[in-house]
């Protein structure tokens, strides 16, 4: 009996790893023309997203096969067969992805921050 | 004879003895009086600071008087620190008095401010002796509640705030007024007075070791210094809302926020300086506090409780179109912005815009609580929380703002929502406010600044039309706030 819920935590454990895991892993390089940086707050095309955790300090070359844009991102999405038509595909980021800015500091690296998509709500009603 | 002698010397016994008996119930019934008074004055609990930390009743000193079938007993009060009124037309000294009405033993308690116009005798410090007494009494009851003000020419008193709770006040005083009975005018609303009010205070060096006091020295005296300007509770103008609003604008704290109609409110909110130096908003707010519906609103956002705070402030510098704005949270801060510009309108219709804007507070305050952060930001959990939480709100978000999809066009979600569901609400705001006019214009002034929405545009035209009209003319024939 004892096994048999060890064995039960230990598969429920791993089916959660393996389903962290699974997510993929998607790079978007800043580009300072296009996109901002502000207060933890990524922002592309009206797009924002929040800095989550630590950066890290990474080669261009461990992350290159990860990068991607938004565009792809979100022609992947609109393919699965998860997705409701119903929503914006951003709304879908945090199911199947794990988001990265990568910020070039040099020739061949940069920091890597963790993010996540954000709905802000700010500025004024004005009446 | 010694038998007679015996009765009479019997008699008289008997009669000193019940004499003493009822002096001394008598007495008694008076400390009873007197300690029931002491229990039920809360000077500390008046928004008038001054009352609250400068005055001091004088419970050795009453004055009793009896008229017809009431019994009147008067303690004098004083500043502790006299403060001055620097006005055209008023007397530099203030007096204020506890007043004890007792009639058909029914017995009724107010405190009173005593301002005195410049042509009047001093105050007699009774209110049965006020024939050559001008000027107006603001009245309290004991624990600070603003019941009105009761103006006094030569004897003759009239309820000026035409409150219930001074009628009896009213015609006590009338009942001693001697008087012939000519029409007295009262002057009018459109001055203000200054009150000066000095404070010092010695401040000494205490040498201790070890808890053990070694020497005290004098160092100095800071003296204190508070100024006050005040409008003038008046009458006759001929704007008996203009008249109510200028007097209950009138209970500013020391820091010239808190007001009697919403004192119990005002610790709840921020108000910039620019806010409580605005007579007409802090008239307006004033007597807002009066509406439930209002009341509600605001008290969400109590400190000890909400997750935002609320300032409301006046800018210069605001779009001509533009009556206020109210600020998503910034560190936790809601502000709501008046335009000076602005205020050239009917009081009812600023109350429509505090009550506009408080919802938008409101909204911004219902978001911030999911987003559980300084600012609103929602990650996709949060999203699902508020649909959880907040059902309606997320489904204009999502609609509005969030989630526009292809072929539909932004707009502004808290807008959208205020236009088809909350403008019952600004009705029945509007309706405690001033419950005087047609239901049509309330329902009018209700879509003020909610004319850009889809449900304002699906509105036939001809009902457009007449809604503007609705609005207008009641702007036109209305006297203005500001």
């Amino acid at each position: 009996m004892k096994a048999s819920v060890f064995i039960f935590l230990i598969s429920l454990i791993s089916a959660q790893v393996i389903g962290q895991v699974s997510k993929e892993q998607k790079v978007i390089l800043f580009n300072g023309s296009t996109m901002t940086f502000k207060k933890n707050i990524f922002t592309v095309e009206k797009t924002t997203f929040k800095y989550i955790g630590k950066k890290k300090k990474t080669s261009f070359d461990s992350i290159k096969k990860s990068v991607s844009n938004l565009e792809t991102i979100n022609n992947e999405i609109v393919k699965r067969k998860e997705y409701d038509k119903s929503k914006k595909p951003d709304f879908y980021y945090s199911n199947f992805y794990d988001l990265y800015f990568f910020v070039k500091t040099n020739k061949d690296s940069g920091d890597l921050y963790p993010a996540e998509r954000v709905w802000i709500v700010d500025g004024k009603t004005i009446n | 004879m010694s038998r007679i002698t015996n009765y009479l010397t019997g008699a008289f016994l008997l009669f000193l003895l019940l004499s003493c008996t009822n002096d001394s119930s008598d007495k008694t019934g008076k400390t009873d009086s007197l300690n029931q008074l002491k229990e039920e004055l809360h000077l500390e609990k008046f928004s008038n600071v001054n009352i609250a930390k400068n005055v001091e009743v004088n419970w050795n000193n009453a004055l009793q008087t009896e008229n017809k079938d009431v019994a009147i007993v008067e303690f004098d009060a004083k500043e502790k620190f006299p403060s001055k009124i620097q006005s055209s037309f008023l007397k530099a000294e203030m007096n204020y008095q506890l007043i004890s009405i007792e009639s058909e033993g029914e017995l009724k308690n107010y405190f009173i401010e005593v301002f005195s116009y410049n042509d009047s005798e001093a105050y007699s410090k009774t209110i049965t002796k006020l024939d050559k007494f001008r000027g107006v009494f603001n009245v309290f009851s004991l624990n600070g509640q603003n019941l009105g003000s009761i103006a006094i020419d030569h004897g003759n008193a009239k309820n000026i705030s035409e409150s219930k709770t001074l009628d009896f006040l009213t015609e006590t005083i009338n009942s001693f007024d001697v008087s012939p009975n000519i029409t007295k005018k009262i002057p009018l609303c459109d001055k203000t007075y200054t009150q000066v009010v000095e404070q010092s205070e010695d401040r000494y060096r205490v040498v201790s070791v070890g808890g053990k006091i070694l020497s005290v020295e004098y160092m100095d005296t800071v003296v204190t210094r508070t100024t006050t300007i005040l409008p003038y509770p008046c009458d006759g103008s001929g704007d008996r809302d203009a008249i109510i609003l200028q007097r209950t604008a009138h209970y500013y704290t020391g820091d010239g926020k808190s007001y009697a109609g919403v004192s119990g409110l005002l610790d709840v909110i921020i108000t910039d300086p620019s806010f409580s130096n605005n007579p007409c908003l802090v008239a307006v707010f004033t007597k807002l506090g009066g509406s439930p519906t209002f009341q509600t609103y605001l008290k969400k956002f109590d400190s000890k409780f909400s997750v935002a705070n609320l300032k409301l402030s006046v800018s210069s510098t605001l779009a001509n179109n533009v009556n206020a704005e109210t600020t998503s949270p910034i560190n936790y801060l809601i502000n709501i912005e008046f335009n000076e510009n602005n205020l050239k309108r009917p009081a009812l219709s600023i109350a429509k815009t505090f009550m506009h804007e408080m919802i938008h507070a409101e909204m911004y305050r219902k978001l911030l609580s999911v987003a559980g952060q300084p600012q609103i930001q929602f990650n996709a959990n949060q999203l699902n929380q508020l649909r959880n939480d907040y059902p309606g709100l997320y489904d204009y978000y999502m609609r509005y703002e969030f989630n526009i999809l292809p072929g539909q066009n932004p707009s502004d979600a808290q807008h959208e929502a205020m236009a088809v569901h909350y403008r019952d609400i600004i009705v029945q705001t509007l309706k405690q406010f001033d419950n005087s006019l047609a239901n049509e214009t309330y329902e009018a002034l209700a879509w003020e600044g909610l004319k850009n929405t889809i449900a304002w545009k699906k509105l036939p035209v001809e009902k457009q039309n007449n809604i503007s009209s609705i609005i207008t003319n009641f702007n036109n024939q209305n006297s203005n706030c500001q």
